[in-house]
């Protein structure tokens, strides 16, 4: 035989055998449906709250980093790269840039720069954006080795080169390169 | 009469043309152009070598490689192009983007920009006017100077980049511009404390206009 516990009285006391254990109290189906459709209101509505608010912070995390970029955004046609402008263009920044990259021979230099562009999805890449007499110049730098790959409008390569980081910090300051929002598939929200 | 692309495949005057027409179309579309508008090319003769020779770059464990001719041309008619390059360089392999490493000469040809009109481009002597004390303007002087040219030219910049080494109190500059519609030059600004500043590199080119030569 089943017991229970009475708090207030510490009796033990015995259920008769054919009491029915009620539903939240409630023993009647029409009542039973009326609170199962309470109770579907008050998730769906908690569930709606939740999302709002998540929406919200998720704005707000949004907001928080274009503020302190400092800037408008705008919907940015990354060009596919086609490659550098001119061959004696590339054997130039070769010859005047493979020793800051450790360099010997120009195909490893050519690979370098357009893998450095290409991958920007990487975490260590930063895509940057100039608005130069000559058109837009699609910007990517990477991190580590601060080497920088500069395309145009059409894909073509014109300079890969070594930014370090006064430089680049210079270049945002005087608003010549715009930094594009970078953001990360996961952002700690404690 | 055939030319060779990179990949061995024999390239005619269609195939050369629908590769320079596609070429257009899209620069057209980037840069938002009309049809009548004509462009500038550059056409490089490329030499992979296991002899080093003046101004060779090492390519590889084995080979150099020579950029060892560049004509540019001014036209809106492909096949123009075509017979001039043939005229030129004969049937030497084609590659339009990046060069495939094949032993000997080969040619690359590349859409450096459009033809601007020359009235929205200043004259050198007002771009000293407007420009303040800048890479820019340094290199106008440098161009001047090193290719001795008159005051009412009109330089038109392909591209300019300031790289990463100061040059005195400016920094060192690498670019190229057509000037008058009638040179092209690339140029990299430097500065020495015998020389200042100067244009290390500098490749005066004649554009040649197809349009106009038979």
């Amino acid at each position: 035989m089943p017991t229970f516990c009475d708090a207030p009285t510490a009796e033990l006391l015995e259920l008769p055998k054919t009491q029915k254990l009620s539903f939240a109290g409630i023993d009647s189906n029409k009542e039973k449906i009326k609170f199962n459709a309470y109770l579907g209101e008050y998730m769906l509505s908690t569930a709606f709250v939740m999302a709002a608010t998540t929406t919200l912070i998720m704005a707000l995390i949004g907001t928080t980093i274009l503020a302190y970029n400092n800037q408008v955004y705008e919907s940015v046609n990354w060009p596919e790269y086609d490659d550098w402008t001119s061959e004696p263009n590339f054997y130039q920044h070769f010859n005047d840039h493979k020793d800051e990259f450790g360099f010997k021979f120009d195909y490893e230099f050519r690979k370098a720069c357009e893998e450095n562009y290409k991958n920007v999805e990487s975490i260590t890449k930063q895509q940057y954006i100039e608005n130069s007499p000559q058109g837009k110049v699609f910007i990517v730098r990477d991190a580590f080795s601060q080497m920088v790959s500069m395309v145009n409008e059409s894909g073509k390569m014109f300079a890969c080169y070594m930014v370090g980081d006064p430089k680049l910090k210079n270049k945002l300051q005087n608003k010549e390169w715009t930094r594009l929002p970078k953001i990360p598939p996961c952002i700690p929200i404690i | 009469m055939y030319t060779n692309n990179i990949e061995g495949e024999r390239m005619d005057n269609l195939t050369f043309i629908k590769n320079i027409s596609e070429r257009i179309n899209k620069y057209k579309y980037i840069y938002k152009l009309g049809s009548s508008q004509r462009y500038y090319f550059r056409i490089d003769q490329i030499s992979y070598s296991k002899e080093w020779k003046e101004g060779a770059t090492p390519h590889n464990e084995e080979y150099y490689v020579l950029v060892e001719k560049t004509l540019v041309t001014l036209t809106n008619h492909p096949e123009k192009l075509f017979n001039f390059i043939e005229k030129n360089f004969g049937q030497l392999p084609i590659t339009f983007s990046t060069p495939t490493f094949i032993p000997g000469k080969s040619l690359y040809i590349g859409l450096i920009k459009e033809e601007t009109d020359t009235q929205n481009i200043p004259t050198i002597e007002d771009y000293f006017k407007i420009e303040k004390e800048n890479e820019k303007k340094k290199i106008i002087e440098c161009l001047k100077k090193q290719l001795k040219l008159n005051e009412k030219d009109k330089i038109n910049f392909v591209f300019i980049v300031e790289e990463n080494k100061p040059a005195g109190n400016l920094e060192e500059t690498s670019g190229e511009a057509i000037i008058s519609n009638k040179i092209y030059t690339p140029f990299w600004l430097k500065y020495n404390e015998k020389k200042r500043y100067y244009l290390d590199y500098i490749n005066p080119i004649k554009i040649i206009d197809l349009d106009k030569t038979k």
